[in-house]
């Protein structure tokens, strides 16, 4: 699994790309737009693509079942995740935090556990949705080459 | 999509150059615990916390306990302590889980990106949001013209904070939702009695009552604390007996329900009295010491309005309306009316909610234990718990929308300013007062709005609306056409001082405090006003000395036994000397009191104004109109009338509304609106699980209509509405208006002559639960997964507010809900 490739998803759909990685990406994307499409994807009004893993499974609540199984795992783990400030992170069920513990872990068969009973069941297709629904490139194939990596 | 694609190898090289990997650009990090041993999986950690707090699905505000476990809320139940529910929730109040992690909630403060309605938006910090806003308002307070700044508020519970900050800016453009609610029916008793605007029936020790147009079991300002009430008293064999054109949930729970056309509720009462006044079945000796007008005029007003009479318009029976007269009458002291929308939201609300109140004073009940009651606080006791220093002055600036004056009751009582609030986007678009900045606090005025589309049309012309705010939870119409959405605290995440009008008849105060720390990034108007204020200048921050909220809630509760302390634990606080509100207007005054007054046609002048009145040689308080007694006849109403130019009777009177007879018998129909129990305006849309128990809206139509124009169940309409035929209605030229197509529902249910449809639905945006998927932003890509998410996705659910023409009652400004003519046409094939 490339780590780097994880990682650059976690953060892209934590908070918006902002100039550094706007030019590392070599992105000719104004960053206002850039940022209006994290909104439309992640934040809304009206996400298209909340990345949380109970929104996606259908709970009512954001957070909820999901989230207190991944609590559960990183306090059995006695992992804990220093979210940074301004970053969209409601709960621990976010795609942003799954992918960063992954990271963290890897390889190894704890990874293998938060991969199989946290990160697969709803991360493929999430991606896959968000590969479709992203009108910018950065998120579109970084979603694929993501969803690659975990598969 | 642009055309440039990144490449696997662009993106391993960026985040090589980036280091993203390494956490070089800032990500989430994962740390290790510095724990001895791994928790073992599945062990509950930390205990359940009680929060004692206040509801606010709805304007009740019930006592609740939260009960919190690891920083998130599991569950809601009823406050045991708080008098006026005494623990008892509501279906919407055990729902505040779904709203507080609603996953389409507004969490970050956004600006828009291009064009405004267009939908894009860009994450703003709340600094950034800060200086735009304070700069534009600091720019109109400091042009001189501070009411270009104008505040829309829906339901707002924090009344001390908001107007603190529009005082201290200077704006009276403070428009309420008070016209769409029930400003009828608090003119009505404000006009009868003065000393409240609000009846509170002694529900639960009565043992007869007429409810006219009351849906206390679904919906009703009072809901929780009236229903729960209702039902004891009827445990103990009170009688119940409902006056709606429609069979709610509160007429299924009376023991009789009589279909009523609408409007006409208080011909019913007028005939009810009749009746009482021709068979001697008065208290006349009360009505003659208590009210301003002789008995016997009364009973001479009241002769012209027959049973026979309410039969033919009302379609009540006439030997029912005698029947309940005599049975009413008998029941006195222990028996009340109650009334609201479905009697006050018409264009002659005003007069029917008259004829009903002074119903009461024909049988004495008025003040007595079971009898019709009321409590002159509205709220807290603000002697004894007066608002924090310093208190900024009231503005001396004037708004021609807040003022309204072509409707005379709309703000004829100093303490009761009643705004009339469905005429303010088309003043607005008509030019008649200025707008630089509207902020719109807890408000869908763009769909709940009569003629929403006419409020859409005006948010989104930036020449008429230069710059808009908007500080609510959802995403809304409204909040789509905004420049600046703040995303606002649920009622589980803010402080208040509340309370509501005491159906115990003992007041009380309660705190609302946050059971769970704010979401995201949202905040309360009590941390942004401040910081706005501080940042407008100009003498403003002077009113917001406080340091944190916690602070400012120290003080206001310090009178209280146990002060912050005391309501952070319990939630409410009652002072257990006091004693419910029976017979005040009897109390006698004291020589005290009586000193330095004087006397003129029996009424008690204080230096103030009026104190009391002499009643059989007594001083007593009396009640707080002009004459001291009940205003059977007001020569208040009348003057205020004359000096804008409507003719107001002195009397309750029934006056037909104007075009529906000659529209009825065309065939057209009546169309009326309602609430079911789960949902409370375009809020409680966004709950899943409310939107799970009730989210479709077809018309009700009565068989025997239905028949007539040759309609099935399940039938799709097209129901068309017009405007009234009425020159003292603004744009009242008959002109068709609108059309909503809709499927029928066929029931016994509902008058013949009304098509009834439910107001909870009909949104666009908001994310799927609210809209039945046809907000399908979130839906997009997501099947088959997310498919049982919204299994009620496409069902029918149509807007309503559209087709409601601005209907304002020429007395008082209240929008006439219930007095839509429409026709309704059989049509192919759906929507
Ligand atoms: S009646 Fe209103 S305030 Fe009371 S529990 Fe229900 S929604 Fe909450």
């Amino acid at each position: 699994m490339n780590g780097d490739v994880i990682m650059l998803m976690s953060r892209l759909v934590s908070t918006e790309i902002d100039a550094p990685l706007r030019e590392a990406l070599g992105c000719p994307e104004p960053l206002e737009d850039l940022s209006a499409e994290f909104c439309r994807l992640f934040v809304g009004p009206r996400p298209v693509c909340p990345p949380y893993a109970s929104v996606r499974r259908g709970e009512p609540m954001i957070g909820g079942r999901a989230e207190r199984r991944l609590k559960e795992f990183a306090a059995r783990h006695g992992l804990d995740v220093v979210v940074p400030p301004g970053f969209a992170v409601l709960a621990l069920d976010h795609l942003g935090v799954e992918l960063a513990l992954l990271h963290h872990l890897s390889p190894g068969p704890v990874a293998e556990e938060l991969l199989d009973d946290h990160v697969r069941p709803w991360a493929l297709g999430y991606l896959r949705s968000l590969e479709e629904s992203a009108r910018l490139e950065p998120y579109a194939s970084a979603a694929r080459w993501c969803r690659e990596e975990i598969t | 999509m642009s055309t440039w694609t990144l490449t696997r190898r662009d993106l391993l090289r960026a985040a090589a150059v980036a280091g993203v990997g390494a956490a070089g650009l800032g990500g989430i990090e994962v740390v290790h615990r510095m724990t001895t041993e791994p928790r073992a999986a599945g062990k509950t950690v930390g205990a359940v916390r009680r929060v004692a707090s206040m509801c606010q699905m709805c304007t009740t505000a019930c006592g609740i306990i939260a009960n919190v476990k690891d920083g998130r809320l599991l569950t809601i139940e009823g406050n045991p302590a708080d008098p006026n529910s005494r623990g008892a929730v509501c279906a919407k109040g055990v729902a505040g889980p779904s709203i507080l992690y609603d996953p389409s909630r507004l969490l970050y403060p956004l600006r828009r990106v291009g064009r405004r309605g267009e939908g894009r938006w860009r994450r703003i910090t709340w600094d950034e949001a800060y200086t735009e806003i304070a700069d534009r308002l600091r720019a109109i307070r400091e042009s001189g013209r501070p009411e270009e700044f104008a505040f829309q508020q829906g339901r707002n519970r924090s009344t001390d904070i908001v107007a603190r900050f529009l005082d201290a800016f200077g704006t009276p453009s403070a428009f309420n939702h008070r016209a769409l609610c029930s400003l009828n029916r608090r003119a009505a008793i404000l006009t009868t009695i003065g000393d409240s605007d609000w009846d509170l029936g002694d529900y639960e020790n009565s043992r007869y009552i007429l409810n006219f147009g009351s849906n206390w079991a679904e919906a009703h300002q009072g809901h929780i604390p009236v229903a729960t009430r209702m039902m004891r008293a009827r445990e103990r064999g009170a009688k119940i007996v409902t006056f709606d054109a429609r069979l709610s949930n509160t007429a299924a729970l009376s023991d009789e329900w009589y279909a009523v056309r609408p409007g006409t509720d208080g011909l019913i009462a007028l005939a009810i009295s009749n009746v009482i006044c021709q068979e001697g079945l008065w208290d006349r000796e009360w009505f003659d010491r208590w009210t301003n007008y002789p008995a016997e005029k009364y009973a001479e007003h009241v002769r012209a309005y027959t049973p026979e009479m309410a039969q033919a318009e009302s379609g009540v029976p006439a030997e029912a309306i005698r029947r309940i007269a005599r049975e009413f009458a008998g029941a006195t002291p222990r028996c009340t009316t109650i009334c609201n929308r479905g009697s006050a939201a018409h264009r002659n609300g005003f007069h029917n909610d008259r004829a009903i109140t002074v119903l009461n004073a024909l049988v004495g009940n008025m003040g007595e234990e079971g009898g019709w009651c009321w409590h002159p606080m509205s709220a807290w006791d603000k002697k004894a718990l007066p608002e924090p220093g310093p208190i900024a002055p009231k503005p001396t600036a004037r708004s021609l929308i807040a003022e309204a004056k072509d409707w005379p009751l709309a703000n004829a009582w100093q303490s009761n300013k009643m705004r009339v609030g469905e005429i303010v986007y088309l003043w607005i678009k008509q030019r008649r007062q200025r707008i630089s900045a509207l902020m719109t606090y807890n408000c869908d005025q763009a769909w709940a709005w009569p003629e929403a589309n006419l409020v859409r049309e005006v948010l989104a012309d930036e020449d008429l609306v230069p710059f808009h705010v908007c500080l609510d939870v959802m995403a809304s119409e409204t909040s789509n056409l905004a420049d600046i959405i703040l995303p606002w605290t649920t009622y589980l995440e803010r402080w208040d001082i509340d309370s509501r009008p005491p159906q115990g008849l003992v007041d009380y105060v309660g705190l609302r405090q946050p059971v769970v720390p704010p979401l995201g990034e949202s905040k309360d108007l009590r941390e942004i006003f401040p910081e706005l204020a501080r940042r407008i200048g100009g003498g403003m921050e002077h009113y917001f000395p406080w340091a944190t909220q916690e602070e400012y809630f120290e003080q206001y509760f310090a009178p209280v036994p146990g002060g912050f302390g005391h309501m952070r634990e319990a939630g409410v606080h009652v002072d257990p000397a006091k004693k419910p509100n029976y017979l005040p207007y009897e109390k006698e005054l004291t020589a005290e009191e009586l000193e330095g007054t004087r006397t003129e046609d029996g009424v008690i002048h204080g230096p103030d104004g009026a104190i009391g009145v002499m009643v059989d040689g007594t001083a007593r308080r009396g009640f707080g109109t002009p004459s001291r007694k009940v205003e059977v006849h007001s020569q208040f109403v009348n003057d205020r009338g004359r000096e804008a130019d409507r003719t107001i009777s002195p009397l309750p009177v029934y006056e037909p509304i104007p075009g529906h007879r000659e529209q009825l018998a065309q065939g057209r129909l009546i169309m009326i609106s309602f609430k079911w129990n789960v949902h409370n305006a375009h809020r409680t849309l966004q709950s899943k699980w409310l939107q799970e128990i009730s989210h479709t809206n077809p018309a009700w139509l009565n068989p025997a209509t239905a028949s007539g124009l040759g309609l099935a169940h399940g039938d799709w309409i097209e129901v068309t509405s017009y405007r009234p035929i009425d020159p003292e209605v603004p744009r009242g030229d008959g002109s068709q208006l609108g059309s909503l197509r809709t499927r029928v529902h066929l029931t016994e249910g509902i008058h013949p002559q009304v098509i009834a449809i439910a107001h909870n639905a009909g949104r666009t945006t908001g994310g799927p639960v609210a809209s039945n998927g046809r907000d399908r932003a979130v839906l997009v890509g997501h099947e088959p997964p997310d498919h049982g998410r919204v299994w009620w996705a496409g069902s029918l659910s149509v807007a309503q507010n559209d087709i409601l023409p601005i209907y304002p009652d020429p007395v008082s400004g209240q929008q006439a809900y219930h007095d839509t003519m429409v026709t309704v046409r059989r049509i192919e094939g759906g929507a």
